[in-house]
């Protein structure tokens, strides 16, 4: 297949998009929204892996070509479908901001910019017709785009599937695909997308189709308000993403990203105070999507989205897309010599910080969520560093990662749907003969996200921090920081283990106990009634049918056998095609392929080996206190409590801005209000009172409206004289 | 028919309709009957001059290439020996705008017409008028034509506010009419003396704008400034700009649904119109001096209505002062004057016509509620998507057009005028633009808000207050959803929303060239300055190195 099919990709979702739409209209239509969207999703896959392949770079013996020193145009190709904003040629100025007046000058100016063109032009001299801002919907395809495509479309399928089953016999089902749709439009375009305002379309798409399905279950007031949380925060860091792109056009007269790129590395390339801020303003953009210290907490909190959404959108794919744009643009980052720390750090940090919250949470979604904001946390270190290993680590780890968290939310969403939206592990207990297939495939889900060994996380995650020490510990200039970073993720690899199998020992082991839950099926727009009777009426009748929980669909379990697979094999299957997909994209076109320490430490063993002992510690740790003596697991906890109590609380971060930003703004907001109303209040009794005074020295006879429209026309022309006079002086 | 008679035609037919309809059309159907015909007569009329002008040109020119007028006919004579004349012309920011009019004006009449109860003729009459004198406005290409236009749109709307409105209509009526006459006053001062200083220096008196364009570029600085505040003075009324923006909210909250979408779609663009038309060319100097000052002003008032926005309760109050918000990034994108771009100005004209799109729909929709509950207070909502899905539907659509979301037209304009002020260091530059995104987030904020409030949510309906069609029922009685005739008013705004927003780039290259062609005096002034200031630094640098000199010698 030719590679300039892939511009169809996105828009297949969007069509899908649309007739979804259209579905919503009869309910009875509904039915049909399920296959369209696994359609149009799984066509994607099929063209993203059959015609994205032939648009590679490839050296002499087929393999993909090490992009080391080449030019973005010749790993990738682009692919236009239509324009978007694509402004006429404009004249380029000289710094003075006059056009060129000699040839010499038009010349050099030519050389400033990509494809200008001289003209001559009489009288006038010379000009230089440059292309305008150009941001079209075209589609940049290198090895990374492919990898990050058969995230999107190979997740998105599988979850749609899954979602089919779950989402079954609900009211908004098409609404649901079609949501799920817009999501695959817009997070295609954005991998895919060759200029940064076109990566921004799908950027703040993206961000639509998540406040469109965290707000799906309308009615209840707290998605409402997650689904508007999600979207503002990302919204703050959106704001640093679009400044960023301003000052990327500002510094290389285009938004193309090859073009973009190509200048950046180009061994002429000067960086000025204007490279040096490009990677921190985008950097809050990702910062913003990928849930990182300081603005993560909206991703908790979207878990009130149904479970599909949460396992495909908010732990698969649209939460990596600031690891993909960082490692997109990673030479723009190594321009700065602060950006790639400052990454790596928030990473390290956020790992940690959000590992110890979810070791006290004990809803099970919640425990997923802080999971994926700590394990974003590792990607960000990963792509953070300048060594060649860690960032394969981070964008390898983008891919395990949406294997094993997309089958843990998905199996966490069977554990909902068989209990009636029971997640609170204090209330589940011994479920593994009630529900045997999800016990096992979640623990598939869990040995991988614990980096047990031979799982996929352990060759990702291990990846990541082999390439960290040796940043770290490298034979010259080594930098010491690193080291504790590095250290910072040995912990955090103790604590995911321990709340992984928390979870998973406490909810399937020890002895047969639950409480059901009071929606059915995780929805309760299914008895949904304007008066609290009915529903409960029909939660009773509900409860009398099937009062225990039940395993879940075949529809619903042949998506995560896959999962389950790609969670267990996909690190030693992937490892060779991932390593080669990431170097031969322009994540490392800078970036030098010789190790910086030297050849006799085997830093890579050593990583392995301590992070398998600490992962099957943390596994025991969590299997003593949560599974074989529950007592003694409860006796720690009450010692200690206060430390607890504060990361149950999650650090009160939610409460300390709510207090810092958002009520003095809202403050604001009322005083300014009350001066405007003042403002409107007092010069109305101006203009009522004004003329009546004006008339009453004028005219003392008279009064009434209509006269004030005279005096003030009257004043104008007094006003009108007293300015010729002035002017004219 | 040439062009020139079909523009005639756009200000003439409307007028001709008005009086037919006040005359003759005294069943109250007949009146919206009229209105509906004519105003979608007007359409076809104005899309014929649309495509007309894409296609092929008098020498095979066509709009997207041509920087002036591209239809133009001096008109009849007016007042011969002043020089006044009925002459009019049509360039591609003229032809969007007007195309923005006339597209409006039918969607507007189909939405009103369950809008009154009584006096329609009245209604659709000044409605027919006001059309009149907006295009009018628009098209006008002699001065005095123009201000009539201009102020001739405030009698329309003074009545069908302070006839048609709510509770507080006469306040709301009398304020809006002094306060924007007032303002215009000045600027019809100003624009006089522009006239008087051009027939001092050519001897003879025209009001032909592009003459008195060229001549009064020659005014020294000072005269400029004096011109450019008076020009604001009543600009900046209408726009309206921060701080003179109050009667906004109130003319908004208490216009009929009809008022509140021309006076959001097409009235306000008036203000921006005549600042980019007249401000930028006439004064040049006063404008790249002004800029930073005038900046300031947009800025503030992005952040501060913004904030406003955010605890108001009365859903048509928040969208009028979200329009003063959205407003003050078009101001700031005619200002964002720089050497080498104009993506601001291009930028603030596509917002003119993105946000009479998105705001006058969202006026139209909350119309719909309005109509149906007979109450605009946020809190007595809750959770409309249950029973009015359609509703809700478009009701978040619109919204999310007007916070800007890329791939809906907000975004296009917003985005470019932003950049353009972010790179126009040499009036505006880096500072206003991150204060201005800053506004991206507040205006995402409170829309979420009211979206939130309405849509989301358990289940709240107002009380019937005892005069729609539902509380027969009692209000526990599912409120019907929006007919066909609501829908076929709210498709077309929605398509338009989504085209311009995925296919900007034919609307952007037709509005280059002119707006290239209204920047350039602008332009000039900076490079004049720019080489001056060179000048001076070489001057300093000779002057340094002959101290320097003299130095050594001693």
């Amino acid at each position: 297949m030719d590679v300039s099919m892939v511009k169809w990709i996105p828009w297949i979702s969007l069509l899908s998009a649309a007739i979804c739409g259209v579905l919503c209209f009869r309910r009875a239509w509904g039915v049909w929204a399920a296959p369209v969207t696994i359609t149009a999703i799984a066509a994607s896959f099929v063209v993203a892996m059959l015609a994205a392949p032939s648009g590679l770079l490839r050296d002499d013996d087929g393999r993909i070509a090490d992009a080391l020193g080449k030019s973005p145009h010749d790993i990738g190709q682009t692919v236009k479908a239509i324009d978007w904003i694509n402004l006429n040629e404009r004249d380029a100025l000289m710094d003075d901001g006059s056009p060129p007046a000699t040839l010499e000058e038009a010349r050099g100016l030519a050389d400033q910019h990509q494809s200008a063109r001289i003209i001559e032009s009489g009288e006038a001299g010379y000009s230089v017709r440059v292309p305008g801002l150009s941001a079209n919907f075209s589609y940049y395809i290198d090895p990374l785009t492919l990898l990050m495509l058969f995230v999107v479309c190979g997740i998105g399928s599988l979850v749609a599937i899954y979602g089919a089953g779950y989402m079954k016999g609900d009211k908004g089902y098409a609404r649901f695909f079609a949501a799920v749709s817009i999501f695959i439009f817009a997070m295609t375009s954005m991998v895919m997308g060759d200029n940064l305002v076109l990566l921004f379309l799908g950027w703040e798409m993206v961000g639509l189709a998540s406040y469109l399905l965290i707000g799906y279950y309308f009615k209840k007031p707290s998605a409402a308000a997650a689904a508007r949380k999600a979207f503002i925060v990302n919204r703050i860091g959106d704001l640093g993403f679009a400044l960023g792109i301003f000052l990327t056009y500002m510094r290389y007269d285009t938004v193309v990203i090859s073009e973009v790129l190509a200048m950046a590395t180009s061994p002429e390339h000067v960086a000025d105070w204007r490279d040096y801020w490009i990677p921190f303003l985008l950097m809050l953009g990702a910062l913003g999507k990928s849930a990182q210290i300081p603005l993560y907490v909206w991703l908790p909190d979207a878990m009130e989205g149904p479970t599909p959404v949460s396992a495909l959108i908010h732990a698969a794919t649209m939460v990596t897309s600031g690891v993909y744009m960082i490692a997109r643009l990673h030479p723009l980052f190594e321009n700065s010599p602060y950006a790639l720390p400052t990454v790596a750090t928030i990473g390290g940090v956020t790992a940690f910080f959000a590992a110890t919250i979810a070791t006290s949470q004990f809803d099970l979604k919640k425990i997923y969520a802080y999971s994926t904001v700590s394990q974003l946390g590792y990607m960000f270190l990963g792509v953070g560093m300048g060594v060649r290993y860690a960032i394969f680590g981070g964008l390898f780890h983008l891919l395990t990662h949406a294997f094993f968290k997309a089958l843990l939310f998905l199996t966490s969403g069977n554990v909902m749907h068989g209990t009636h939206g029971q997640l609170d592990i204090r209330k589940l207990s011994g479920l593994r003969h009630l529900m045997p297939f999800t016990c096992w495939l979640m623990l598939a889900g869990c040995l991988s996200l614990a980096a047990f060994p031979l799982t996929a996380g352990f060759f990702s995650k291990d990846a990541i921090l082999v390439g960290v020490f040796e940043q770290g510990l490298a034979e010259t200039d080594p930098n010491r920081w690193y080291v504790v970073l590095g250290v910072l993720g040995l912990v955090t690899a103790f604590l995911t283990p321990f709340y992984a199998f928390r979870a998973w020992f406490r909810v399937f082991m020890g002895p047969e106990k639950y409480e059901m839950g009071t929606e059915a099926h995780g929805d309760e727009e299914e008895h949904a009634h304007p008066s609290g009777a009915d529903s409960h009426l029909i939660d009773e009748d509900h409860h009398a049918h099937d009062d225990k929980p039940h395993e879940a669909s075949w529809l619903m379990l042949a998506p995560l056998f896959v999962l389950a697979l790609g969670a267990l094999f996909v690190g030693i299957i992937g490892y060779k095609p991932v390593k080669e997909l990431v170097e031969g994209s322009t994540a490392v076109i800078s970036t030098g392929k010789e190790s910086l320490i030297s050849a006799d430490l085997n830093l890579t063993l050593i990583i392995q080996i301590a992070s398998g002992i600490i992962a099957t510690l943390g596994i025991l740790t969590a299997a003593y206190f949560h599974w074989l003596n529950r007592q003694a697991g409860q006796n720690l906890a009450d010692r200690l409590a206060g430390p607890i109590r504060v990361l149950e609380n999650k650090y009160w971060v939610d409460e300390i801005y709510d207090l810092a930003i958002v009520k003095p703004l809202r403050l604001l907001g009322w005083i300014f209000q009350l001066v405007d109303t003042l403002l409107v209040g007092g010069l109305v009794k101006l203009f009522g009172w004004l003329p009546r005074l004006l008339g009453q020295l004028a005219r003392p006879s008279q009064s009434g409206v209509l006269h004030g429209y005279g005096l003030s026309m009257l004043a104008g022309v007094a006003l009108l004289v007293l300015l010729i006079l002035l002017a004219a002086r | 028919m040439n062009a020139p008679t079909l523009m005639a035609l756009l200000i003439i037919l409307p007028a001709l309709s008005a009086v037919l309809i006040w005359t003759c059309a005294h069943r109250s159907g007949l009146a919206w009957a009229w209105s509906m015909i004519s105003t979608t007569l007007i359409f076809a009329l104005s899309l014929v001059l649309f495509v007309w002008s894409w296609r092929t040109g008098a020498d095979g020119e066509r709009l997207i290439n041509s920087a002036g007028d591209f239809f133009h006919t001096q008109g009849v004579a007016w007042v011969d020996n002043l020089g006044l004349r009925f002459s009019m012309g049509m360039d591609s920011i003229t032809m969007w705008l007007v195309m923005l009019t006339t597209f409006l004006m039918p969607l507007v009449v189909l939405g009103s017409r369950s809008a009154v109860e009584s006096r329609h003729r009245e209604f659709f009459g000044w409605l027919m008028l006001l059309q009149a004198a907006m295009i009018g406005t628009f098209i006008a290409r002699d001065l005095i034509f123009f201000y009539v236009c201009f102020e001739f749109t405030l009698i329309p709307l003074f009545f069908l506010i302070g006839v048609f409105g709510s509770t507080d209509r006469l306040k709301a009526a009398r304020v809006f009419f002094l306060y924007t006459f007032t303002g215009s006053m000045l600027t019809f001062a100003g624009l006089l003396y522009v006239a008087w200083y051009s027939a001092g220096i050519t001897g003879s008196w025209t009001f032909d704008i592009a003459t008195l364009t060229e001549s009064a570029q020659t005014m020294s600085t000072s005269q400029q400034g004096m011109v450019l505040l008076a020009l604001l003075a009543g600009f900046a009324v209408k726009v309206p700009l921060f701080p003179v923006h109050t009667w906004l909210p109130l003319a908004h909250t208490e216009a009929p649904t009809a008022g509140s979408v021309i006076l959001a779609g097409v009235l306000l663009k008036l203000g921006t119109y005549g600042l980019i038309r007249f401000a930028l060319p006439m004064v040049p100097e006063a404008a790249v001096d002004f800029a930073p000052y005038i900046g300031v002003f947009a800025v503030i008032g992005i952040l501060y209505t913004a904030l406003i926005c955010w605890v108001q309760k009365d859903i048509k109050k928040l969208i009028a002062y979200s329009s003063v918000s959205h407003l003050g990034f078009c101001v700031l994108g005619i200002f964002a004057i720089a050497g080498n771009q104009h993506l601001g100005q291009s930028g603030a004209v596509l917002y003119m016509v993105n946000h009479g799109l998105a705001t006058g729909a969202l006026f139209l929709c909350v119309g719909m509620i309005y109509e149906r509950f007979h109450t605009r207070e946020m809190r007595q909502y809750g959770g409309i998507a249950a029973v009015m899905p359609v509703w809700s539907f478009f009701f978040v659509f619109f919204c999310l057009a007007s916070v800007g979301l890329p791939g809906l037209n907000g975004f296009v304009g917003e985005f470019l005028t932003t950049m353009g002020t972010f790179l126009s260091r040499e009036t505006l530059g880096i500072g206003y633009a991150v204060a201005a995104a800053f506004g991206m987030i507040l205006g995402a904020i409170y829309i979420l808000y009211m979206v939130g409030k309405i849509i989301f949510g358990p289940l709240k309906l107002p009380e019937s207050n005892g005069h729609g069609p539902d509380d027969q029922h009692g209000h526990h009685a599912k409120p019907r959803d929006l007919n066909s005739r609501e829908i076929t008013t709210l498709v077309p705004l929605a398509a338009a929303c989504l085209f311009l927003g995925l296919y900007p780039t034919p609307m952007l290259r037709s509005l280059d060239r002119s707006v290239e062609q209204l920047v350039e005096p602008a332009r000039q002034v900076l490079v004049e300055r720019s080489r001056n200031d060179e000048h001076a630094d070489t001057a300093l640098v000779q002057i340094d190195a002959r101290k320097l000199e003299e130095g050594t010698d001693r």
